[in-house]
This record gives structure tokens, sequence and C-alpha cells, in this order.
């Protein structure tokens, strides 16, 4: 048994690393573009199937987003951002939990060099992933606030001379949004991968039986952490875009 | 710094992979899911709201109507009340005149009848008088050819007259 903090690289092309996140990534990519665009081929006045479950999660989540930013306008340019984030993590979380994934692979190297390379893996189990989010998110955050408040009033919450006090809390600011980055990614990243050791961990002591409850559990979070991830990039937008009194 | 990026299997690269991944997601599904489904959703609501609103303004139009209805009949009944008891009131003002003038002319009849009759009668007296003057005066110019002396006949020729006379004064 062992575990790789890292993604492992299976291929390369033209010298760019295919590891089996990104490779998973892509299938989470392509199932939800596709059913994306089947559910809404052909709209329906009377929802039917797909469409109207699509419509009913879609309508939740936007009355959400609204209760939290306010207006109508900001909701619909903050809405695609938290949804994406929310339903690409929710499932890569759950693609990793898939039987399969993470167990099917081949071994390489010699000797002591052996190494089980899976084929698949949760694209939230790799920091890759869950880094670039947090980037995104802290990024597109900060953007929206300039965009809303305007740059030098936003700018106003990092730099300030005001008065001692504001110039410190500028400086806590600033170093708050590096702790943002650090804390999204890692707060991901260490669910996730926690739940996969865990579930490795236990099925190898006692296989098939045992491993069952703690892959509910592991559901259960999956769920959790994208609702935290946009939930919380949903908050900190909406901070950003509220000017400071 | 390096080696912590390496432990953690940081690459650049996959960096860059994840971030386009998550652009082409984002680009992707708010082109083919959110913005259609947000705009249907939009668009069923704003029609469902015009369909209560339109439905809302036909009942409001409903009961204006209705109103208006009641309030007519309610005017016309009174115009109809007004204009029956105008009539009546009329109909009491013409029998009375017609009563009155009746009245008058029956009387004004009744006065010519009595004087024609009054006049008919002192004629008809008048006539009787002299010819029942006439016919005494025969009936006694015969008897009193024979018996009655010519004294006696100047006497009793008084007499008859004085009657007559009485006669007349009672009647």
């Amino acid at each position: 048994m062992e575990i790789s903090l890292a993604s492992e690289q299976i291929t390369h092309f033209f010298g760019f690393p295919i590891t089996n996140t990104l490779l998973l990534s892509w299938v989470v990519m392509g199932i939800l573009i596709t059913l994306g665009a089947v559910s809404t081929y052909r709209l329906n006045a009377v929802p039917r199937g797909l469409q109207n479950a699509l419509e009913a999660v879609i309508e939740k989540l936007f009355a959400l987003v609204k209760s939290v930013i306010g207006t109508d306008k900001d909701t619909e340019k903050v809405f695609p951002f938290i949804v994406t984030f929310f339903v690409f993590i929710l499932v890569s979380n759950w693609f990793g939990l898939i039987p399969g994934v993470g167990t099917i692979g081949v071994e390489h190297g010699q000797g002591d060099q052996r190494m089980f390379l899976p084929f698949l893996r949760a694209p939230t189990s790799d920091l890759n992933t869950t880094l670039a989010f947090a980037f995104i998110s802290v990024i597109i955050t900060n953007i929206f606030g300039i965009a809303t408040i305007g740059f030098t009033k936003y700018a106003g919450k990092f730099i300030s001379f005001k008065s001692p006090i504001a110039f410190f809390v500028g400086i806590l600011e600033s170093v708050a949004e590096i702790a943002k980055i650090l804390s999204f990614s890692f707060r991901l990243f260490g669910n996730v991968f926690a739940g996969e050791v865990l579930l490795v961990v236990i099925a190898s002591l006692i296989p098939y039986i045992a491993p069952i409850p703690f892959l509910g559990l592991e559901v259960f979070v999956g769920f959790i952490q994208a609702l935290v991830f946009s939930m919380l990039t949903l908050v900190f937008i909406k901070v950003a875009i509220t000017a400071a009194h | 710094m390096s080696e912590l990026f390496q432990n953690l299997g940081i690459k650049w690269q996959l960096l860059a992979a994840q971030v386009f991944n998550f652009f082409i997601l984002f680009f992707v599904l708010k082109k083919f899911l959110y913005k259609p489904i947000l705009k249907f959703l939009k668009e069923r609501r704003e029609a469902i709201e015009e369909g209560l609103k339109k439905s809302e303004l036909a009942e409001e139009k409903f009961r204006e109507m209705r109103e208006i209805q009641a309030r007519e009949l309610t005017k016309t009944r009174k115009v109809a009340q007004e204009i029956v008891e105008e009539a009546k009131k009329r109909a009491e003002v013409t029998q009375k005149e017609i009563l009155a003038d009746a009245k008058t002319q029956s009387e004004t009849i009744f006065l010519k009848a009595e004087r024609d009759i009054s006049q008919l009668k002192n004629q008809r007296l008048a006539e009787a008088e002299k010819e029942i003057g006439r016919l005494a005066i025969e009936g006694l110019e015969y008897m009193l050819k024979e018996k009655i002396s010519d004294e006696k006949k100047g006497s009793l020729q008084e007499d008859a007259i004085a009657h007559i006379k009485a006669i007349k004064n009672a009647s």
C-alpha cells in the first residue's frame, strides 16, 4: 500500500505532463458539458425529466445566490462562477469515490521502485486542482470588487493611510487574501485526499463490508466540501462588492 | 520551496491546465446551460405573471361591469318609480279637475232645467188659468142662463175669480 500525495503522471504530451487527476478532470468536464448541452437542447414549456431536474437545481441555486448577493444584475454575473465551482467540485469528489477510480491501474518500476499507477484519481485530491480553483476564486472576488465599487475605493481596503489602525487593517486584509488561497486549496485537498486515504486504509484492513459506511460518509463530505467552497466564494464576493463603511 | 512543491506535486503546467479546464467548463456551461435555463425560467415566469395580471384585469373589469350594471339598474328603477308617481299625481289632478268640471256642468244643467221647468210650469199655469177661467165662465154662463139672477151672477163671478186667484196664489 503506497500513498502518494502528488498525482501520478500517466503519460506526457510534448513535455506536458498528463496525470490521472487531469484525466478524470476531463472526464468530469465531458460529462458535465454533455449533460448541460443535452438538457437545454430542446427546452419545453412544461419541463420533464432531465430538464425539470436541472431547472429545479438551477432555480434553487439562483435563489440562494440572490439571497446573498441581493440584486438581480450582480447575481447574474456571480451565479455562473458559483455554480461551476459547485458542480465541478461536487462531481469531481463523487467521481473519485466510484469503485475502480483509484484502484484500476498498472504496476510500473522495478524492485523497490515498483509503484502502483491508477489510471484515474479524484481531481480534487490533487493540490494543483484545488490551488487552481482557489486562485480563480480569490482573483474573481477581487475583480468583482474592483468592478463594482471602483479601483481606488477597493484598493483603499488594502492600502490606507487614513489612520494607523486602518493601515494595519489593510496589511491584515492583504495577508488574508493570501491566506484565503491557502485555506481554500488545502481545505478541499485535505478533505478529499484524507477521505481517499481513509477508504484505502479501511479497505485494506477489512475488505468488502467495512468501507461502505465510510463511502457514505465520503459522499457526504464531497457534497459539503463543494458547498463550502462555493458558499465561501459567494460570501467573499459579497463582502468584496459591498463598499466599506 | 521547490522541494515543497515537488513533494506536494505542484507543477505549474498542471495548475495552468486546471485553470484552463475550469474556464472551459465555465464558459461552456454558461453558454449552454445557465443562460438558456435562466432565460427560459424568466420567460416562463413573465408569461405566468402576465397571465395572472390579465386574469386579474379581466376580473376587475367584470366587477366594474357588474357595478355599472347595478348602478344603472337602480337608476332606471328610480326613474321608473318617479315616472309612475308623476303619472299618479297627474291622474289625481286630472281626476279632480274632471270631477269639478262635471259638478259645475251638472249644476248648470240642473239650474237650467229648473228654470225651464218653472218657466214651463208658469206658462202652463197661466194657460190653464186662462182656460179654467174661460170654462168656468162658460159653465156658469150656461147655468146662470136659467136659474141664477143677475145679482147672483155678479157675486158668483166675483167669488169664482177670487177662488181661482186663491188657488193660483196657493200654487
